[in-house]
């Protein structure tokens, strides 16, 4: 089994998609490898850089305190300032703090650590012996302050001796990164040149065997094609060993022949059918463009008939319409008369609320008159009591004048003695006859009085009884206005049936008139329609004539299809 | 590619060996601290005492521990260079070190490198805080170790009715000058003097500046050898200061020179509590001395180390992962108080002033 087979790739495109698809792959590999290579090296180199930068920094600046942390150890040797003591104790402190940065840096080595902790223990060493020769000193102690400070000079020695070889440790290390670097690109770049030459060599297979597998069947497929030019329908071409492509180009030119073969056969027998159909169809056409015609005349009498129809239909419409106004009088007058029993019954409710008033005053006023009645006769009974007790009074006086009488004739009797006494007789009789002259006028007024009250009382009498006729004539009214009200009521409810009636009327007078309107438009419809068909009719007439004439045209064409088939080899 | 994914990626590889093959033979543990100076051979002894314990107990499951010891002689190179070798050796699987912070402070940076998990016993510079994710430390940082003994140091002022008045000698290396800073910087009376001393510095052109001087109190940041050295000389001229040591004066109490000195320290003896009892009685029986801090914190340091082991931990990742999730609730029981992690530094021990009186650290009530 070849690979090709193997990897099923049966068409150029299958080839061509999995042959690029390899070659892109291999230079995306390629430019992946180069791209990483390029910036790993930059890092690499950048990070390297910084370290040894970095370092080189601290270094220095280790060396500078260092430096000066010798310079103030001498001058307080020298000079005794506490400034430089003080700034001796920083300076240590500062060293200190930086190598043991140094020390837990973690990309330091541990020959790298072990070459810090050696400089920080020469560091000590110094620090300590300086400290010793300050402390002498202080304490006037030279001699041996000097030697401490000689001694002291000599681990300085071994400091930057120290210090020299940890730099040169540091370089060391700087050297191997870079070598390192170095041989990675090295590495990098082959694969980079790896990956090219594969995508290269891939490319060229690629070319030569596309173009082998497209040349040979293109040749079978253009003589083919030369063949079937000419107008050679025997030819066929064989499929087989051609890629899936032109494999189905094959089929199809072959397919296409046979087509064209059975088509070549079919028309020649279709040319002649249709020699014979279309003089037939010339008659029938001219059958039918003649029928058309009559046609057309019956529509056009249906149009007018419609037309007819249409102008009757308004008529009734008018009419319906003027029955509908009629219906709108009626509701009209319905509704004043509605108004006006409204307006009654309004005026007789207002009458009622009057005559309620006006009753109450009556049986007010005949309240008060029975009453005043009442009074007037218990003031006549009084009048009968004072007659007596003037009667009585009246025989008082009677009496008395006939005791003064007696008293003037027993004063008569005793003469001059009883003069005076017949005068004071005499006066008695004078005031007797008075009161007699006083309780007739009495009887007289109180006779006067009795009478008249008699006459009130007997007016009052009759004004009870006319105020309770006056009552009984405006019940009657009362109960006249309920029963105008309730009739004005009744009248207002059949006046509103009657405009309901009416509104009923008109609503029904109004779907008539527009259902005639309806039938009026499709009549209309109905005669435009019958106008389009006779129009259409006309049409059809002409289209048939056109038929006839295209009918002879085919029969020409056929002839000449016949004629031109026959010249074609299909065997 | 970054090399901590190819790290990754056979630490994931090696971790899978693991599981697949049969529980290692032995467990293998670096320690590393100055073999000949008394606190040296007392982080020793912490280590050793404790490693006996556990292998007597059965080892990790009934497998025993090893110890793979190294002399750093308290020296950065040699510190670094170690470090170095433990990180080589895939056998190693944490290490238990350094004793001292100049040690710590050139070492760390290694095992950050190589991945392996190191826990420090006195190493209490500044400098270590947070300096690696697998550094861890049992002794807080000088910067609180040195704020207390500060503050105990100004506290003086009380009886003596005037600011005290102090001079400071302290070891020229990265724990003396840590702890220096820290005290100087929260010390409230007159710093008299400040010098820098190493191990070969004549020291009696100080005792005898100290006599002229007078200071209230000496403040020594050193480790013992140094610290007995002053302490020799002061007694020979007779100076009458008190003196000061930080944590690195824990050895140096077996000396009768040291009677009456002043100490801070994570750890005594004379502490109440059973661990601690049994502890000091079993190392007294062993070595003959009471233990200091040193050895209670290696000791410590040992224990908590096979209790990651003990819970599985097969791997240095997986060491430094259990080590690192300890909290307030899984809390290791240690001799200096419950011991959890943040970051570096241990939370939740102790650091208190003791006073020296026959051989022991008596602490002290007022501070």
């Amino acid at each position: 089994m070849s690979i090709r087979e193997h990897l099923r790739l049966t068409t150029i495109r299958d080839t061509l998609l999995v042959g690029f698809t390899a070659l892109v792959f291999c230079l995306v590999v390629a430019g992946t490898i180069g791209w990483m290579a390029v910036r790993a090296g930059a890092g690499d180199v950048t990070g390297e850089l910084q370290s040894v930068l970095a370092t080189s920094q601290q270094t220095s600046d280790y060396s500078r305190i260092i430096t000066r942390e010798i310079q103030a150890a001498n001058a307080y040797m020298t000079d005794g300032d506490s400034a430089s003591l003080r700034e001796f104790r920083q300076l240590g402190h500062q060293a200190h703090s930086l190598q043991h940065k140094f020390g837990i840096a973690n990309d330091a080595s541990p020959a790298e650590v072990a070459a810090i902790a050696a400089v920080d223990k020469r560091l000590s060493d110094f620090e300590n012996t300086y400290a010793l020769a300050h402390r002498l000193r202080d304490m006037g102690r030279s001699n041996e302050a000097a030697v401490q400070a000689d001694s002291a000079r000599l681990v300085v020695t071994s400091l930057l001796d120290d210090l020299a070889h940890f730099d040169a440790t540091k370089a060391g290390d700087v050297a191997n990164t870079t070598s390192r670097i170095d041989y990675l690109a090295r590495w990098r770049a082959t694969g980079v040149l790896g990956a090219v030459a594969i995508a290269v060599l891939l490319a060229l297979m690629i070319a030569i065997r596309t173009i082998r597998t497209i040349d040979t069947p293109l040749s079978a497929l253009s003589s083919h094609a030369r063949s079937f030019s000419e107008g050679n329908l025997a030819v066929r071409t064989s499929s087989a060993h051609m890629p899936g492509e032109f494999a189905t180009v094959a089929a199809a030119m072959n397919h296409a022949t046979d087509s064209l073969s059975r088509v070549v056969d079919v028309a020649t027998q279709t040319a002649d059918d249709v020699t014979h159909s279309a003089g037939d169809l010339a008659s029938a056409s001219q059958q039918i463009s003649d029928t058309a015609n009559q046609v057309s005349e019956a529509v056009t009498q249906v149009s007018a008939g419609a037309e007819a129809q249409v102008q009757q239909i308004l008529a009734v419409t008018r009419s319906l319409d003027s029955i509908r106004d009629g219906a709108d009088g009626v509701a009209a007058g319905a509704e004043e008369v509605q108004a006006l029993a409204a307006s009654i019954h309004g005026q007789a409710a207002g009458k009622r609320v009057e005559l309620e008033r006006t009753l109450s005053i009556l049986v007010d006023v005949r309240t008060i008159v029975r009453q005043a009645a009442e009074e007037v006769r218990a003031l006549n009974a009084t009048v009968g009591d004072i007659n007596k007790f003037v009667v009585s009074v009246g025989r008082i006086a009677d009496q008395t004048n006939l005791l003064s009488l007696n008293a003037a004739i027993e004063a008569a009797r005793a003469g001059a003695a009883g003069r005076g006494f017949g005068v004071v007789a005499d006066e008695i009789r004078k005031l007797a006859d008075q009161s007699r002259a006083a309780a007739d006028d009495v009887v007289d007024l109180t006779g006067s009085v009795t009478s008249r009250v008699s006459k009130t009382y007997s007016t009052m009498e009759r004004g009870e009884s006319q105020v309770g006729e006056l009552e009984r004539v405006s019940r009657e009214i009362d109960d006249a206005l309920a029963s105008i009200a309730a009739a004005a009521e009744r009248t207002t409810r059949a006046a509103d049936g009657v405009a309901r009636t009416a509104d009923d009327n008109v609503r029904v007078v109004q779907q008539a008139t527009e259902g005639l309107a309806g039938v009026a438009r499709t009549a209309e419809g109905h005669a435009a329609t019958a106008m389009q068909v006779s129009a259409s009719t006309e049409e059809q007439s002409a289209a048939c004539e056109q038929m006839t004439t295209a009918s002879a045209q085919l029969l020409a064409g056929s002839t000449h299809l016949r004629n031109l088939v026959g010249e074609l080899r299909t065997a | 590619m970054d090399r901590r994914i190819v790290f990754a990626l056979c630490a994931v590889t090696l971790s899978s060996l693991t599981v697949c093959s049969r529980q290692p033979t032995e467990y293998l543990i670096g320690a590393a601290g100055p073999q000949t100076v008394a606190y040296g051979i007392e982080n020793q002894h912490g280590i050793e005492l404790a490693i006996d314990e556990i292998n007597r107990a059965g080892g990790i499951n009934g497998t025993p521990i090893h110890l793979l010891t190294r002399d750093d002689r308290a020296d950065g190179s040699d510190a670094a260079r170690i470090a170095g070798e433990f990180v080589a050796n895939q056998k190693v699987i944490a290490v238990i070190g350094h004793a001292g912070s100049a040690s710590e402070v050139a070492a760390a940076p290694v095992y950050d490198a190589g991945h392996l998990p190191a826990i420090a016993t006195t190493a209490s510079s500044p400098d270590i805080s947070a300096i690696s994710p697998w550094i861890f430390r049992m002794i807080a940082s000088d910067s609180a170790n040195g704020a207390t003994l500060a503050r105990f140091a100004s506290s003086l002022s009380s009886e003596l009715h005037r600011p005290v008045r102090v001079s400071v000698l302290y070891h020229n290396d990265a724990y003396g000058r840590g702890l220096t800073d820290s005290f100087v910087h929260n010390f409230t009376g007159d710093v008299v003097s400040l010098d820098p001393i190493g191990a070969t510095t004549n020291l009696e052109p100080y005792i005898s500046y100290f006599k002229t001087s007078a200071p209230d109190i000496v403040f020594v940041a050193s480790d013992e050898d140094l610290g007995l050295r002053i302490l020799r000389q002061a007694r020979a001229e007779h100076l009458s200061a008190m003196f000061l040591g930080g944590d690195g004066w824990q050895g140096l109490i077996a000396d009768s020179v040291s009677e009456g000195v002043f100490v801070g320290t994570p750890f005594t003896a004379q502490s109440p509590g059973d661990a601690t009892r049994k502890f000091a009685a079993t190392f007294r029986a062993r070595y003959g001395v009471v233990p200091g801090a040193q050895a209670a914190l290696a000791y410590d340091a040992t224990r908590l180390v096979a209790r990651a082991l003990q819970s599985g931990a097969t791997t240095r990742t997986a060491v430094r992962d259990y080590v690192r999730s300890l909290s307030r609730e899984t809390a290791f029981a240690g001799l200096s108080g419950p011991t959890w992690f943040a970051g570096t530094d241990p939370v939740g021990t102790t650091f208190r002033v003791t006073r020296v009186h026959d051989g022991v650290m008596l602490p002290v009530a007022a501070q």
